[in-house]
């Protein structure tokens, strides 16, 4: 696939030198405000009547049609809750437009406070990256980029795996959806993270609390979105190259689309992306750690096709990675543990190298989906169906002695999944807003080299109704989901084949008021029952687990874990002021969780502790938030916390790999006076992290004491550049400035080193 | 320049489309689960000790520490290690995964630079202990020990107390030492010991 994109280049670049002629060279220019507060408008749909052309607004507002031909054009600017404009053109030349639109004052209150397109849950808290802080922290992986966000904490396992968790849960208990699909990849384990590339996002978000309703069991605690941007709507070609180069490890990470649109096939638009990540071994403030490296190679093509009120999308989709799991942190026994940790580190030393070495971590993912929607008066239907390839080998530390094993994985599971979502939001009906859908799932799972998780089948049905209502500054929202699931594992004893069915159903619902005090302040309330079924790896564990040095088993009698959470938000927001706090707290009923037995077994290798699967009731509470201040002109101040507790409620004591507290602050000094023509939103920052200690831990519960409180001192500083259709976005940050050594209890593999030292970024992104 | 751009536009439709549709063929995903006592892993399930009385060659038995079902929950069967005081034994062990029915003492001998045993016994230097030492062991490639055979001293004392066998196993990107607390333990076993 890297010769083709080579080959796409080329030919990109002979383009740009060659600018077209002729008289369909204009272009409609324009740049929509909000009239009462004469401020940029963001998101605001513009649809060019003539070519069936639909664009939106970026974050100043503006939008633009490109190589128009003379004629008359009518453009109609629409926005949820804003009077609808039509604006005829007669095109002789080039024109730019200032756009003022006006709210509709019999509209909902949500919507002209809120800014954005409305969510399917109203009462839910959504928070979504901005294409600022997108570009801030290209390069990095999911986890790494959502973490910013109030709320969110990852599970790291060296520096290259991040488990995203919302506010204290991960894998199976959050649900995730890349490009509108259900991402089926192996989350049950801690040391899996998701195969979701995020350059190809258009939007990254976050949906906090329990969203059963509408994501299906798995999203206990929240879903994460990562949606793809819309087609391009104006003819010709455009490319996008992001590149980010970090000096601590020397990674490059770099991504390429290419998009395009033609005259002669105008409903017809493409998108091809490709993303090339390598890093090597990453630095602490004193030493080089070993086989900490990763390669990743994603590749995406994408068809948009609009006929009058039908859009379909084909996208295809793969990605690759292979990462190094740190050198020293995989062992025999529970003794060797004991002795790495005594000799505080000095086996994960190394010097710098791009190699990867035993142990690593080789996965494949691919997707292919098929999106149609269509809109009708009544309102709007879409249909997903996707397939999911996932394949996931890991090489042990250990090599096999036989030769006819030597490079085959000690761990390999292969899983196949195929989604079919169907759903229809109809349009207002008297003060009723709301959606319908179904949702089928098929997943076939097999494994190879060790057995940890079975083969399985398993199948599942689900259907749910969401409505909202408003009246006057109230809305209220209720939604209910029934689902169905089958699953069958097997297993083989010498050919005599043994079935394990298990049925499982399960209802879901949401109940949810929102308050709209005025244009500024919104209070949202929502209390959500959400569920999961086990895993196959709590059912059906059995033996040594050789990254913790411990004996697992499953217990085939679990139940399905149900909870109840309940989530507050206030937000209010002005020019100068803006937050939006969060409490929740959520009961989990039949919480499953790897209980200690407080035995060790001696096998041939040593002593192993033993560890099983139990239920018990779980309880977590917190609050996060998020709050901007324009005190005075060109300064912002940006502050975020997240608090996060929990409990087994049963043995009134505390669970592991909780989030500690933690909060940054960020003074950003915008640069204006050196803005012009060319260069805008220029900026430097300076941000201050700090996490607490986790001090919620059972005493002597874990090999090593959690680490220290910590803090972090990170700066930044970038700009904006335009010429003509180029447009550049430099930047370039400090991470870790003042060289802090320190460990995070958030990192599984903290016993053997510590994490990353100073760390320079420099983030280039170009466009035309 | 607008038929090089017609072209360009068809070229990526259709480059599009055949890479979607190349890409998605038939997985290599079998629709049976495979036999789940066979793993493309060994597992030393056994451990046998040969010794022999180098003052007389008739004189040779050999103990062993057996786990048949690796990893499984059934509980090892181990030989208790008799000895004679004051007697020096000519000593080999055999590593056997009776999972893959595979002996592995060869392949652990290739790969003499990968692997250290280290063996001891407890307690000593009391009056009841196990008074004994291990001495010779055969060398790697690179004459680094190895401790594949070794010999085995017992002293005049009598007593009892345990023989510790450890395989340490050094990976990729590790240097090989002769130090028991380095490299990762791939068999760690005891035998009850007395000295008669």
């Amino acid at each position: 696939m890297k010769k083709i994109l080579v080959h796409f280049f080329a030919i990109q670049i002979a383009f740009a030198q060659n600018p077209k002629g002729g008289d369909c060279d204009f272009s409609i220019n324009g740049k929509v405000f909000e009239a009462e507060k004469n401020i940029e408008f963001e998101a605001v749909a513009v649809f060019l009547k003539e070519l069936n052309l639909h664009v939106n607004t970026d974050e100043k507002g503006n939008f633009i049609f490109r190589n128009l031909c003379k004629g008359d054009y009518t453009i109609e600017v629409s926005y949820l809750g804003y009077k609808n404009l039509s604006i005829n053109y007669r095109l002789q030349k080039s024109i730019d437009d200032k756009i003022f639109l006006h709210s509709d004052t019999c509209s909902l209150p949500s919507v002209t406070i809120k800014g954005e397109k409305e969510n399917e849950i109203a009462s839910l808290c959504y928070i979504s990256l901005t294409t600022k802080e997108i570009n801030q922290n290209n390069g990095q992986n999911l986890g790494e980029m959502l973490r910013i966000l109030p709320g969110v904490d990852v599970l790291n396992t060296g520096t290259n795996i991040s488990k995203p968790m919302i506010h204290g849960m991960s894998g199976n208990r959050i649900a995730s959806y890349s490009m509108g699909v259900r991402q089926e990849g192996q989350q049950w384990g801690a040391e899996h993270a998701p195969e979701i590339d995020p350059f190809l996002a258009g939007k990254i978000s976050v949906i906090k609390g329990a969203a059963s309703v509408r994501y299906g069991s798995d999203a206990m605690a929240g879903v994460i979105l990562v949606d793809g941007a819309e087609a391009r709507s104006n003819f010709g070609v455009g490319a996008k190259l992001n590149s980010a180069f970090f000096t601590n490890n020397r990674m490059n990470a770099s991504a390429l689309q290419l998009e395009g649109r033609h005259k002669i096939l105008k409903n017809l638009a493409w998108r091809v992306n490709g993303t090339f990540r390598k890093g090597g071994n990453y630095q602490t403030p004193s030493y080089y750690v070993g086989n900490t490296g990763l390669e990743e190679n994603n590749f995406a093509a994408q068809l948009f096709y609009e006929y009058k009120k039908l859009k379909l999308e084909l996208l295809y989709s793969q990605f690759n990675t292979t990462i190094g799991v740190m050198k020293g942190s995989h062992f025999g026994n529970i003794d060797d543990l004991r002795q790495i940790i005594s000799e505080g580190g000095t086996r994960s030393q190394s010097d710098f190298s791009y190699e990867i070495a035993r142990p690593y971590q080789k996965v494949f993912h691919e997707m292919l989906r098929l999106k149609a929607s269509w809109t009708t008066d009544l309102g709007s239907l879409t249909f997903i169906s996707a397939t999911q390839y996932n394949d996931r080998a890991e090489l042990d530390a250990h090599k096999p002695i036989n030769q006819e094993w030597r490079n085959k994985p000690q761990l390999q599971y292969k899983l196949f999944t195929f989604t079919n979502d169907l759903v229809f939001e109809h349009k207002k009906i008297n003060k009723f807003h709301g959606s319908i859908g179904i949702a089928t799932i098929y997943q076939l799972n097999n494994w190879d080299g060790r057995l940890l998780i079975p083969f399985y089948q398993n199948y599942n049905g689900g259907i749910f109704a969401i409505e909202k209502y408003h009246l006057g500054k109230l809305e209220f929202e209720t939604g209910l989901r029934y689902d169905f699931k089958y699953f069958e594992a097997q297993f083989n004893n010498n050919q005599i084949f043994e079935k394990k069915p298990y049925i499982f159903q399960n209802l879901s619902a949401i109940v949810g008021v929102n308050y709209y005090l005025n244009e500024h302040f919104v209070l949202k309330n929502n209390f959500g029952r959400a569920w999961r079924a086990p895993n196959a790896n709590e059912l059906f564990s059995n033996g040594l687990h050789h990254g913790t040095a411990s004996l697992e088993y499953g217990n085939p009698n679990l139940k399905a874990e149900s909870g109840y959470k309940f989530i507050s938000s206030l937000e209010y927001k002005t020019e100068k002021v803006k937050f939006e706090i969060n409490a929740f707290a959520h009961r989990i009923e039949n919480y499953i969780y790897l209980k200690p037995a407080n035995s060790t077994r001696q096998l041939i290798n040593g002593a192993f502790p033993e560890f099983n699967y139990t239920q018990t009731h779980a309880f977590f509470y917190g609050t996060d938030g998020n709050v901007m201040l324009k005190p005075i002109k060109n300064w912002e101040f940006n502050a975020r916390y997240t608090f996060v507790n929990a409990y087994d409620i049963k043995s009134n004591g505390y669970l592991v790999y909780i989030p500690p507290y933690n909060a940054n602050i960020e003074v950003l000094r915008n640069l204006n006076f050196w803005e012009s023509k060319n260069i805008s939103n220029a900026y430097i920052s300076m941000r201050w992290l700090w996490v607490n200690e986790q001090t919620r831990v059972e005493a002597n519960s874990d090999y090593m004491p959690p680490p220290a409180a910590y803090q972090l001192l990170n700066a930044q500083i970038g700009s904006d550049f335009k010429w003509n259709k180029h447009q550049l976005n430099i930047s370039f940050q400090a991470r870790n400035i003042l060289n802090t050594t320190y460990r995070s209890y958030m990192n599984r593999l903290r016993y053997f080193a510590d994490e990353p030292g100073r760390d320079f970024i420099l983030r280039v992104n170009y466009s035309i | 320049m607008m038929t090089i751009k017609k072209q360009f536009s068809k070229i990526m439709i259709g480059t599009t489309l055949l890479a979607i549709a190349s890409q998605f063929a038939c997985r290599p995903i079998e629709t049976k689960p495979k036999d789940s006592g066979a793993g493309e892993e060994e597992v030393i399930t056994k451990v046998t000790i040969h010794l022999t009385n180098t003052a007389d060659v008739n004189e040779h038995f050999k103990v062993v520490y057996n786990d048949a079902d690796g990893n499984g929950a059934q509980l090892p069967t181990i030989d208790t290690l008799k000895l004679k005081n004051g007697t020096i034994y000519d000593a080999y062990i055999d590593l056997f995964d009776g999972i893959n029915n595979e002996n592995l003492t060869e392949e652990i001998k290739k790969e003499g630079d990968e692997h250290c045993f280290h063996y001891t016994f407890t307690p000593t230097n009391s009056l009841s202990g196990v008074n004994a030492l291990t001495s010779d062991y055969d060398k790697d490639e690179k004459n680094m020990k190895l401790g594949l055979k070794f010999k085995l001293h017992t002293a005049t004392t009598t007593g009892l107390g345990s023989f510790n066998v450890k395989l340490k196993h050094f990976g990729e990107g590790e240097t090989k030492t002769e130090n028991p607390q380095d490299g990762s333990t791939d068999v760690d076993i005891s035998f009850p010991t007395q000295i008669k």
